[in-house]
């Protein structure tokens, strides 16, 4: 891939933009086609970062800042087709890989361009502060906002932090840890986004500086990691035990107590850091 | 006691904040840049401006490694002293300090951080006038960053 790092930085933004006009749809078909197209531009993603790894191409995590907004479903279509049409006219060679990419990014097109002129409206962006039909104590409302800014950001760091430090795991256990945190951030990053789409206040979190994403010490890393978990357990058990609302009630403690099993696993890959670090002795 | 509709437009104002955060990201060719940290718990903040030929702040950017409180706390800051000269700036920086008692304490440690990120700056700037290689400043914030009780 002679453009590597390019296609690599765009790709990057085009996933974003993808992921977050899936986020910004009520439930449908096309909602559902362009979360499972943000899934593929993800693992294009990982595979041109493979390519530029073996390469020895200097690549990226750090992007523009991207503002998203839309009235509607023909909007976030065009949103996401011209992301897709800038990455299309970066691609041109003739690997495997490359194909594969063109073909997928011709048919996301085809796929978008079919949903342009839908005029449903989106209220992902409206700022009504509302729950569908529910409202919120100014409180209550207060702590859920900051927690959703946060948390969103959060997960999104997550993501980039262990899909680049996947690049530096030679244990195989280890790496299979950093893929279900992945998994699982994925999962959070789209249920608190969904969140902030009911409220009207979906936005694509700020950018991830090589500062933040390169780790010098994974062990470092992990050991302020189980911190911040056992923090954002505290978080969604204070907003369970606060929030007047069923449904996020639930959805807390279930967050909550899947960070249990979140702290396990870096429990286990910290261990086998000490494991590997005594073994080098 | 803030009635509901202060409340609700403090709320529209921090969401604006976050969601479109002024200023966000590097600047690659800066005049300076400082950095502010909170010790207690790591957090930091990178602010950068260049001058323009009237020594008036043309363009300022602002990172974070801290929660949302601060971007928004550096969104506001930025847009404040951008088109203003050192001055006036020095002047805006030390009346956000002085207010700082007036804030709950996790957002006064907020504003405190991106506040002593902008004098690290500063001090960079004046550095860089004799030594153009000066190191980058580093200030620490003196508030704690205490999670809020819930009322």
């Amino acid at each position: 891939m002679h453009n590597g790092a390019e296609v690599f930085r765009v790709l990057h933004e085009s996933w974003v933009k993808v992921l977050f006009g899936s986020f910004a749809l009520d439930h449908s078909d096309f909602q559902e086609q362009l979360y499972d197209f943000s899934e593929i531009l993800y693992r294009h993603l990982r595979w041109v970062e493979n390519a530029c790894v073996e390469a020895e191409v200097e690549y990226s995590y750090e992007r523009d800042q991207l503002q998203i907004s839309a009235r509607s479903v023909g909007d976030v279509a065009s949103w996401c087709g011209e992301a897709l049409s800038d990455l299309r006219s970066l691609m041109g060679g003739s690997s495997a890989l490359e194909q594969r990419v063109q073909q997928d990014l011709e048919y996301m097109l085809y796929a978008l361009d079919k949903q342009k002129d839908d005029t449903t409206a989106v209220v992902a962006f409206d700022r009504a502060l509302r729950y569908g039909a529910d409202e919120f104590k100014p409180e209550t409302l207060n702590t859920l906002l900051r927690f959703l800014f946060d948390e969103s950001y959060k997960e999104y760091e997550l993501i980039v932090i262990y899909s680049y430090a996947q690049r530096q795991i030679d244990d195989q256990r280890v790496f299979e840890i950093f893929q279900i945190l992945i998994d699982e951030s994925k999962f959070h990053l789209k249920s608190f986004a969904r969140m902030m789409a009911k409220l009207g206040i979906l936005s694509i979190p700020r950018f991830i500086t090589k500062e933040i994403y390169e780790i010098d010490s994974l062990t470092d890393f992990l050991l302020a990691g189980i911190d911040e978990e056992i923090a954002a357990k505290e978080e969604c058990r204070a907003i369970a035990a606060k929030i007047d609302h069923d449904e996020l009630r639930h959805f807390f403690d279930l967050i909550n107590y899947q960070e249990n099993y979140h702290i396990a696993l870096m429990e286990e890959a910290l261990e086998r850091f000490r494991d590997q670090t005594s073994d080098d002795k | 006691m803030l009635e509901n509709k202060e409340l609700d437009e403090m709320m529209q104002l921090y969401v604006d904040h976050m969601a479109n955060p002024r200023n966000y990201g590097k600047l690659d060719d800066y005049d300076a840049i400082g950095i502010g940290k909170n010790p207690d718990n790591g957090e930091s903040v990178v602010v950068y401006f260049t001058l323009d030929d009237k020594g008036i702040i043309d363009e300022i950017a602002f990172q974070v490694k801290a929660c949302s409180t601060t971007v928004v706390s550096g969104s506001i800051f930025t847009e404040t002293v951008k088109g203003v000269d050192l001055e006036e700036a020095v002047v805006l920086s030390n009346i956000m300090l002085e207010k700082l008692d007036e804030l709950p304490p996790e957002d006064a440690a907020c504003s405190e951080i991106v506040t002593v990120a902008f004098l690290a700056a500063l001090e960079h700037y004046h550095a860089r006038q004799n030594d153009p290689d000066a190191m980058i400043p580093t200030r620490l914030i003196e508030k704690t960053c205490e999670v809020k009780e819930d009322a």
